[in-house]
């Protein structure tokens, strides 16, 4: 075929696409998906006898031929415009959906074990458990891949679709759940601070076997590693001016790090100032030697 | 009689019944129209037909990958595909037996009222 003869033809599919503008974008894909390549066959086939017609008619008749009402090229601009966007989103998300079928196959995994079991588990362990993985997965696939259209077969399925988001989201939670205590775990684990059950000490005090409280300014392991140590009210100074303004979660936060153990938070109604921000800090003694950082902080 | 007016009313068996031999790409359907002998209908309404039947649930598609040009989309019969062209093929027996008699009696008067 010479180049003369298949820009007619490119040309041509262009001009019928553009007769059925005002279609929705997904319409006049399918009415023109190949449409190029079998002109192009048929061009061959029959040589010099081959005409193209008028792309106008051809469109009209592709419309007429797909039982499909109205005339061509009736939109307006703007609905050309959102037509293709939908288009444009749409061929977005079909680009996905192999993705999301694989997806689907791995919730369908998670909510049947938790089902059964009662436990949450996305990875499978035994190989009977990865046999169930990967046949749920590629059944998935499959139905996916059928591209269903019967409305009794499309129900169950769009039910089962929306079914796996809900998994998908609480398994989503998981992991981000699972992230953050890992980041955090490895926040305290970096940090001088001491840990109790996962969360920082803000306060130790010791006392002897009758109860009173004995002068402390630092813990220490028995090999001598420094764990937790009151800071010198010189060196705390600063830092403290600089929790002028934080919120309180941050105030608390710093803090934390500067290994101040006693701390009271104290709430002022000022309705120009954010909730939680951060107004004063004061050092006040505790009333054994030591003494606590009071944040008075917006209400 | 413009029997591209009767063509259109059964395009849709006449392409289901192609499809029932083998699945096929879109011109190459209309080449197998044409080869059974219906040449009257355009390119464009075999194209829309198809998308219509497909839409309608009467077919499903598959892309063959071509390594020549572009990948191709056919067009196979699924199930409902079937049990529809079953009931239209006993459709048409019964409604060209009907036009048959009845035109075969037409004829016959015609002829008669010739030969007068």
């Amino acid at each position: 075929m010479t180049k003369n003869k298949a820009d007619n033809i490119s040309k041509f599919v262009s001009e019928v696409m553009r007769a059925l503008e005002g279609r929705d974008s997904v319409t006049i894909a399918e009415l023109t998906e190949n449409l190029e390549a079998d002109l192009r066959e048929r061009q061959e086939e029959e040589g010099d006898a081959f005409q193209l017609g008028d792309s106008k008619v051809f469109a009209a008749e592709l419309l007429q031929g797909a039982g499909l009402s109205g005339g061509i090229n009736t939109a307006s601009r703007l609905q050309r415009f959102v037509s293709e966007i939908l288009w444009n989103i749409w061929s977005a998300i079909s680009a996905i959906r192999p993705a999301w079928w694989v997806f689907r196959g791995l919730m369908a995994y998670s909510a049947i074990w938790f089902i059964l079991l009662k436990q949450s588990k996305s990875v499978p362990g035994s190989p009977v458990e990865w046999l169930a993985f990967l046949g749920l997965m590629f059944a998935s696939v499959q139905i996916g891949r059928a591209n269903l259209k019967q409305w009794w077969a499309r129900l169950p399925l769009a039910a089962l679709n929306v079914l796996a988001l809900l998994v998908g989201m609480f398994w989503v939670n998981d992991i981000v759940n699972v992230r953050n205590d890992y980041s955090r775990l490895k926040s305290f684990s970096e940090s001088n601070l001491l840990i109790y059950q996962g969360q920082p000490v803000t306060f130790a005090f010791a006392y002897d076997k009758n109860g009173v409280p004995l002068p402390m300014t630092s813990l220490k392991t028995a090999g001598g590693n420094l764990m937790f140590a009151q800071p010198t009210e010189d060196a705390l100074s600063p830092a403290l001016e600089a929790l002028k303004g934080k919120s309180l979660t941050e105030a608390n936060w710093a803090l934390a790090k500067m290994n101040v153990t006693a701390s009271e938070t104290l709430y002022e109604s000022v309705p120009a100032e954010p909730k939680d921000r951060v107004l004063r800090v004061q050092k006040v003694s505790d009333g054994n030697g030591g003494w606590v950082v009071v944040l008075i902080v917006a209400n | 009689m413009d029997s591209s007016q009767l063509l259109k009313g059964v395009l849709d068996t006449a392409v289901l019944a192609v499809l029932e031999n083998e699945d096929g790409y879109g011109y190459d359907i209309v080449r197998r129209l044409r080869e059974s002998g219906i040449d009257e209908i355009g390119d464009a309404t075999v194209y829309g037909t198809l998308r219509r039947l497909y839409a309608g649930g009467l077919l499903r598609t598959y892309v063959v990958p071509s390594e020549d040009g572009p990948h191709r989309k056919y067009y196979a019969i699924n199930d409902e595909g079937l049990r529809v062209l079953n009931g239209q093929r006993k459709t048409w027996v019964t409604f060209a037996e009907t036009m048959s008699r009845l035109l075969g009696v037409a004829a016959t008067d015609s002829n008669k009222g010739k030969s007068k």
